[in-house]
């Protein structure tokens, strides 16, 4: 019912970053009526909001209602201060309310943290990136401190249809020409 | 053409005022956002390509393009193009789209001024502009 993969399998002990994708088939979650995941993390590794903007509460619980097609949930996942190398582990808690009945599930990941000169050795899965790469980062800044402002430009009054370089450099008829 | 560490990039870019850690850097890297890294003697560098590559990211990223939307762009165009788009990253910042006024000319010119610069001032400078792309139309 429930995939759970990281971006990296092995992470910097000191200013690294990674994704866990929590990937749920639609097919699973016909009778769902609410879904909660909480992912649990060793020492050191700290946790941004979830990338899909799913409510989530100050203990990380993430909630999804009436989930009604395939989740692909990413969740950035980093090291600030200095982690001890060797293998930790992450671990994923799953509950839903299924016909009225509380289901749980429970899942492992392995990782390794290895040291920060390492970075480029590490290898990232192409599937987990493929899905980070298509998000629309909530976590910038300019999110938890409000909506960016764009101020459009305010317009001079133009007497042309066409812009003065336009006019100047355009060549009618190449199409034709050509 | 110099060469970087990541811990180099990332300041130089928080020193322009991009809000940027260097494990996204590093993360970016991983991800091929930015060309295969450079050898240099026996150790793996970044260059001033892979910078150009990083404010054309950051600037791209301001505009609320998805990772994979600005990878497909980028690898479209020339280096000279990815500075061009670099260039402009303190423009897209969100301190500087508050403090500055943006005036547009025409489909040409657009002119960028601080909120300080007072009314009459910014007037005369958008006429002079003016005048000007309009003398160059009429040659």
């Amino acid at each position: 019912m429930i995939l759970a993969k990281l971006a990296k399998t092995k992470m910097e002990c000191w200013e690294g970053t990674n994704h866990v994708w929590i990937h749920i088939d639609s097919a699973h979650l016909a009778e769902v009526a609410e879904l909660h995941l909480c992912l649990y993390l060793p020492e050191g590794l700290r946790t941004l909001r979830n990338l899909n903007g799913y409510p989530e509460d100050k203990n990380g619980t993430i909630s999804i209602t009436a989930p009604n097609e395939d989740i692909d949930l990413i969740i950035e996942i980093y090291t600030e201060g200095s982690v001890p190398h060797g293998k930790v582990s992450l671990s994923l808690d799953l509950s839903f309310n299924l016909q009225g009945q509380i289901h749980e599930d429970k899942l492992q990941l392995p990782l390794i943290i290895v040291p920060e000169e390492m970075s480029e050795q590490i290898r990232v899965d192409p599937e987990v990136a493929a899905h980070v790469m298509t998000m629309k980062n909530l976590n910038k800044p300019e999110f938890e401190e409000g909506p960016i402002v764009i101020i459009p430009p305010t317009t001079q009054l133009s007497e042309n249809k066409l812009s003065p370089l336009e006019k100047k450099y355009r060549i009618d008829g190449c199409v034709r020409a050509i | 053409m110099s060469s970087y560490t990541a811990k180099q990039i990332t300041e130089l870019l928080q020193r322009e005022g991009a809000d940027i850690h260097l494990r996204t850097i590093r993360y970016y890297t991983q991800i091929g956002m930015v060309p295969p890294l450079e050898t240099a003697g026996n150790k793996r560098v970044y260059t001033d390509n892979h910078l150009a590559y990083f404010r054309a990211i950051l600037t791209l990223s301001k505009t609320g393009e998805t990772l994979a939307s600005i990878q497909q762009k980028l690898q479209a165009l020339s280096i000279d193009e990815i500075k061009k788009i670099g260039k402009q990253m303190t423009l897209y910042q969100s301190e500087n789209l508050i403090t500055r006024e943006t005036t547009r000319i025409n489909d040409d010119a657009f002119i960028t001024l601080s909120s300080n610069v007072p009314e009459q001032m910014k007037q005369k400078i958008v006429d002079s502009i003016s005048n000007i792309m309009k003398e160059d139309e009429e040659r």
